[in-house]
């Protein structure tokens, strides 16, 4: 039976949020893509992937965070830090592409990745399927700008005004 | 590829137009989408896989992929238990 009236226990609101990309999605389109995704693990330290490498995976994490980092210099720059509910590797939906970051892995990491080609592939097969990912993922982009924009004011704060 | 086995769903919460569970795997619990198994109630067993419920499976069933694995699979009341007796396992279900 199910219980509607009692109060939703947090860890299932996170669960939804953090899924919020398939969970638009119809039953039909659900049993199109599920077969394509799987479950990924990596501990802490571990990269997903390297700034130039081709790319690959759409991760959903499911867990952890991640630093996104570019190369300087020889040295990794930390450019963003994303969490449980993100998703990183969108390039890979776009054939041919290459990563834009490091990604990094700051704690044990879980995601549901899905080979970009495929996805693409699915997508193709199936506009409607697609559209509503891509609107998802078009909100999850948005919010990652945001997101990226405000740790920017953070590190270089408001400029000085111009003194005459 | 991660291992299917099977968890029995605890509770049943709708989290925006989602059916949500609460199943239990072994001795951990998780949430789980259940809206590709429109008939699935609270006692089932199913099958999942990357957080969405995917099929159900008959009791026997799911007890028989525990035992492949000897793992132990203990429900939150208490009432199912799977017991390594040595090399071979028994099985020590509460009639319902």
């Amino acid at each position: 039976m199910t219980n509607q009236s009692a109060v939703i226990p947090e860890e299932m609101i996170e669960f939804a949020r953090v899924y919020r990309v398939l969970s638009e999605l119809d039953p039909d389109q659900l049993k199109k893509l599920l077969p394509l995704a799987e479950e990924t693990h990596f501990s802490r330290g571990q990269i997903l992937f390297k700034e130039g490498d081709q790319s690959l995976y759409l991760h959903l994490l499911v867990s952890g965070d991640v630093a996104l980092e570019m190369m300087a210099g020889g040295q990794a720059i930390p450019v963003q830090t994303v969490h449980a509910g993100d998703a990183i590797g969108w390039s890979s939906l776009a054939p041919g592409s290459r990563t834009h970051f490091q990604a990094r892995a700051l704690s044990k990491v879980d995601t549901v990745a899905f080979a970009g080609a495929r996805l693409k592939a699915a997508c193709d097969r199936d506009p409607a399927m697609g559209y509503a990912l891509m609107k998802q993922l078009l909100e999850l982009v948005t919010e990652r700008l945001d997101a990226a924009r405000m740790q920017l004011v953070d590190i270089y704060g408001r400029p000085e005004p111009v003194r005459r | 590829m991660s291992v299917e086995l099977p968890g029995r769903i605890l509770e049943i919460q709708v989290v925006r137009n989602n059916r949500l569970g609460l199943v239990q795997f072994g001795d951990t619990r998780r949430p789980i989408f259940l809206d590709l198994v429109a008939d699935a109630k609270v006692g089932d067993w199913v099958t999942v896989h990357v957080g969405f419920a995917t099929g159900k499976v008959s009791e026997p069933e799911a007890l028989a992929a525990y035992a492949e694995l000897g793992a132990t699979q203990e429900t939150a009341e208490g009432d199912l238990q799977l017991e390594e007796a040595g090399p071979a396992m028994r099985r020590r279900v509460k009639p319902r």
